[in-house]
């Protein structure tokens, strides 16, 4: 799906996790416990942020987070932005969360929907971008 | 080519094939809202999905930057 800035007219096709799949967030905290770390798996929607560009017309991509099918895109982004965050979470998306996600913007990229706690719950490693 | 919005939050607020739309969006969003010039970030990516170049950001009104 390309969510077509241009062309606003993409079909977003919402995929459930019917099979666990494997996606990277990043994330500015390095411990489950800390509240950086929730804050990273909560959706612009739910930090009160007021919709723009393409969130003002697709509330899925506003109430929605985006992470990364390859470590290395993610940390290539991370390197590229540093306020973003200095780490990855590895997130292992299983079945049963009511997790759903989309392909979206660039190859690679994913919108992912879910509760914060559970995605925390699906953290498998932090890395430190770079290592 | 693919040009992006993301967010400080990392999230991602809007995608572009071409660099021109993705340019005029963001400065449409910091025209509006000055704060954007440091929260909201344009990334060049390639096919392969790694990005390209550095981050882009747009300028807020009366800065000097």
């Amino acid at each position: 799906m390309s969510t077509g800035g241009e062309a606003r007219s993409g079909q977003l096709i919402v995929d459930t996790t019917r099979r666990p799949i494997t996606a990277y967030r990043i994330v500015k905290g390095i411990h489950r416990s800390d509240h950086l770390m929730l804050d990273a798996f909560r959706s612009n929607y739910e930090r009160d942020a007021r919709p723009r560009g393409l969130e003002v017309q697709l509330a899925l991509i506003h109430f929605g987070l985006s992470m990364y099918l390859e470590r290395e895109m993610a940390a290539a982004t991370a390197e590229r932005w540093p306020r973003l965050g200095r780490y990855l979470a590895e997130i292992r998306l299983e079945p049963g969360n009511g997790f759903c996600w989309a392909h979206t913007a660039q190859p690679g990229h994913v919108t992912v929907w879910g509760r914060p706690l559970q995605l925390l719950d699906c953290i498998i490693d932090i890395l430190r971008v770079g290592d | 080519m693919h040009y992006v919005l993301l967010t400080s939050t990392g999230n991602m607020i809007d995608s572009y094939e071409r660099e021109s739309a993705a340019r005029a969006a963001l400065q449409r969003l910091v025209d509006v809202e000055p704060e954007a010039a440091e929260d909201v970030a344009l990334m060049t990516y390639g096919d392969d999905g790694r990005p390209v170049g550095d981050p882009v950001f747009g300028k807020a009104p009366n800065s000097i930057r």
